[in-house]
């Protein structure tokens, strides 16, 4: 008896999945199979030297192949389709073995290994983050790493408590939905809209942790004024879109080396409205080509940054009788456990798909190598075609 | 404590029904592992409130699990493998299987056991199907879902994922589509009467009286007290600072009619029971209209196991923040006919998915139209598969072809 999650019938559905990704993939825009493509231009010969800078962006709300990159699914993402895989690798088959909550499952990528903890409490990864081993390893300070991210319930991801590890090396975390409620005292309809929590976040669980002198000190480092913040706030309509208004000042204006924004307006799923899930898609579609577009319009970013675009997992499948198909990611299933990841930059072949089979914390280790750094308690392996 | 140390005083504080159905069959219960014991005595303790098809069809997965040399019984080992804590242990889970479910779940997916688990409630359900496949429905079953209310036609082609399995009409006439679906609904419930085995569920308020005595009806607009007086109650979870989404998640849980009857809709303790856990067990059904049709139909389908389903969809409110969602005294409501139409869409796909999960699916007849629109599909054994039909038609008309 075979009781393991990549047991016959997981890896054929995980497979299937991956299949009709680059069948997809090769109809509309010509990508080639990495793995034939180094057969003949060995890729370590020609490396390029490692960029300087990475930025990842996660959806920290699964989005599923029928909504993304199946057939049915190209309407909600013409940005990642027509702008950024032709000038990406594409891994078609990312497996996501851990738990599948938000928090927790952010966190594992973030360390590389499978975290273990209540999805629901403000707690910090076990392990070692990307963010420790880059800031130890390179002796960098905290403004050099930031973390932005979308809810309360995630305002522990940016630092370990490894014995090794831990207090003072962490990434400077942002919660932009926080701020705004720190700067207008949440007593302004106005920012209603921006504030608002999903379906399944841990709600207003007190958190001593974080407090309005914090918040002074964030803004202060972003050199942000408030007033132009809540300025701005007004005429952004998502938290995600709130987000990338804070991830574009903090590139302006500190200049970070390693930037990870976990977007989080999908997870509004839950609530069981497909059209709003779609809607969000279609958002974070167009907030990944402008933080591109970003990248490439700023010169300190331009040409020297690597990014990295992947959903933490996808949603449960809709022939899967545990589940209620989008709504949730609770069954475990081939389709919830399986998504997809991009990868782009100065050195990462443009145009090509990589159909072995990957893990979610393989990230780690493969951002560790361009920075430079040891991600020694990271269990993931490298993925040698964006290397 | 193991299983076999069970004794009928574990069931003391069972609701009546539940408390005789689990003293009947505790020498069954005795051989099974803790794990699947638990979550079993889970579904039993709903038993007062459940509907004739669920108690018979428990007692019938109980008759088979008595027999040692069922395939029922042979699929227990992969329960019995799955590992189990030692606090998880001495939990009372036979006198709280709803609590010691809620841990184990945490539980297997901190030891990275779900995959396990999956994989024998998958082989254990994919038996039980095999077992209930001879039960075939006495009458093809029929469900009709209609959806659109209020949203124009040709702003988008809809029923995309249910035209490759029936015939996609695009000159559909939807005037009196829904008289017209209450009238077979009604014909069909007074020519094979049976409690709870037609049901009319309407996102807004009924077409019809609520007093008729064959037909089942829920309407999310009735149940605006029940909804409003649980709004509250999550809110006031939620803005207390201690509570977390698992913890509302039981709280909304233990939550049973007796504390909600100012509010109820007048009716039977099994249908109040349903109602209540229509608005505590699903997600957002509680703000949003099209989620609690979608989610109504597919608990009807698979507890009721109906003869006949009419389920039609009304606008949901737009999206506004979840502090504002999720208070009763939120300003007034506006609606989203447009987003509606594509929530309503997808909830008729997953209605079709359920009543195919169902014995008797390939008799069975399902047909969702655009209320106001102009176009239908129909899904039954005598329509073509992936056809498109330009003929007029009504939805009269539709059904007595399926039919």
């Amino acid at each position: 008896m075979n009781l393991s999650p990549f047991n016959g019938t997981f890896l054929a559905a995980s497979q299937r999945r991956a299949t009709s990704r680059r069948e997809f993939l090769r109809a509309v825009t010509g990508a080639g199979a990495a793995s034939a493509l180094f057969s003949l231009s060995p890729i370590r010969a020609t490396a390029l030297p490692n960029p300087a800078k990475a930025v990842v962006v996660t959806f920290g709300g699964g989005a599923r192949d029928e909504e993304t990159f199946a057939p049915e699914g190209q309407q909600y993402i013409p940005g990642l389709l027509n702008e950024l895989i032709p000038q990406a690798t594409f891994y078609t088959q990312v497996v996501n073995r851990g738990i599948l909550g938000h928090y927790v499952a952010n966190a594992s990528l973030a360390t590389g290994c499978y975290e273990s903890f209540d999805n629901f409490t403000p707690v910090p990864p076990k392990n070692p983050t990307l963010f420790e081993y880059y800031r130890r390893d390179r002796r960098r300070p905290a403004s050099d790493v930031w973390v932005i991210a979308p809810s309360n319930g995630f305002n522990r991801i940016g630092e370990s408590d490894h014995a090794l590890y831990g207090k003072g090396l962490g990434a400077t975390v942002v919660l932009p939905k926080q701020l705004l409620s720190g700067v207008v005292k949440g007593d302004s309809p106005d920012y209603e809209r921006l504030l608002r929590d999903n379906y399944e976040s841990p709600g207003q669980v007190a958190n001593p942790e974080l407090h309005d002198v914090s918040l002074e000190n964030l803004a202060k480092l972003m050199q942000l004024p408030v007033s132009e913040f809540v300025a701005h706030a007004q005429t952004v309509k998502s938290p995600d879109e709130l987000s990338l208004y804070i991830m574009r000042h903090v590139m302006r204006t500190v200049a970070p080396t390693v930037i990870w924004i976990t977007l989080h307006d999908i997870d509004v799923a839950h609530a069981g409205a497909f059209s709003l899930y779609t809607d969000a898609i279609m958002r974070s579609d167009r907030i990944c080509t402008e933080i591109w577009k970003a990248i490439q319009s700023d010169p300190n970013y331009k040409n020297e940054t690597n990014l990295f675009i992947l959903p933490d997992f996808g949603r449960d499948a809709d022939n899967d009788p545990g589940g209620n198909g989008f709504q949730h990611h609770r069954t475990g299933d081939a389709l919830s456990r399986t998504t997809w990841l991009m990868a782009m930059g100065p050195g990462i072949r443009e145009n090509a798909t990589v159909d072995r089979p990957v893990e979610s914390i393989d990230l780690v280790p493969t951002l560790a190598r361009m920075l430079q750094c040891d991600a020694r308690f990271a269990r993931g392996k490298l993925l040698t075609e964006v290397l | 404590m193991p299983s076999s140390d069970l004794q009928p005083a574990s069931f003391a504080a069972y609701p009546p029904l539940a408390r005789q159905f689990a003293e009947e069959h505790v020498n069954t219960l005795r051989q099974l592992p803790v794990i699947f014991a638990a979550l079993l005595l889970r579904e039993i303790c709903e038993f007062d409130w459940m509907f004739p098809a669920e108690q018979a069809e428990l007692r019938e997965q109980l008759e088979s699990l008595k027999n040692g040399a069922s395939a029922l019984r042979a699929s227990m080992a992969d329960f019995a493998a799955l590992p189990l804590s030692p606090d998880l242990a001495r939990e009372p889970w036979a006198a709280q299987p709803e609590r010691f479910a809620e841990k184990l779940t945490a539980y297997l997916w901190t030891v990275h056991a779900m995959d396990s688990f999956r994989t024998a409630a998958t082989r254990y359900s994919e038996q039980l199907a095999l077992e209930r496949a001879h039960a075939d429905p006495a009458v093809p079953r029929v469900c009709i879902v209609v959806i659109g209310k209020e949203a124009p036609a040709g702003q988008r082609a809809l029923f995309s994922k249910l035209r490759p399995h029936g015939t996609y009409f695009t000159q559909f006439d939807s005037k009196g589509c829904v008289r017209s679906a209450l009238a077979a609904l009604d014909l069909r419930a007074r020519t094979n009467p049976a409690p709870y085995q037609y049901w009319y569920v309407d996102g807004g308020a009924l077409e019809i009286k609520n007093d008729e005595k064959d037909i089942t009806t829920i309407s999310y607009t009735a149940l605006t007290p029940l909804r409003e007086m649980i709004l509250d109650k999550i809110h006031a979870s939620r803005t207390s600072g201690a509570v977390g989404p698992e913890d509302m998640r039981s709280q909304l849980f233990q939550m049973r009619p007796e504390q909600f009857q100012a509010a109820q809709v007048p009716g039977n303790d099994v249908l109040q029971h349903f109602e209540l856990r229509l608005l505590t067990e699903g997600s957002g059904t509680q703000i949003f209209s099209t989620t609690f049709v979608q989610w109504a139909g597919r608990e009807i389908l698979r507890r009721a196991r109906p003869r006949t389903l009419l389920l039609r969809y009304a606008p949901r409110q737009i999206e506004r923040p979840m502090n504002e969602l999720l208070t009763s005294s939120a300003p007034e409501q506006q609606f989203d006919p447009q987003g509606s139409l594509i929530d309503g869409e997808m909830g008729a796909y997953y209605t079709w998915l359920n009543l195919m999960r169902l014995p008797g699916s390939e008799t069975s007849t399902f047909v969702a139209c655009h209320e106001g629109g102009i176009e239908a599909v129909a899904i039954a054994p005598a329509m073509a598969k992936g056809a498109e039909s330009k003929q007029l038609c009504t939805l009269e008309q539709i059904l007595r072809w399926v039919s």
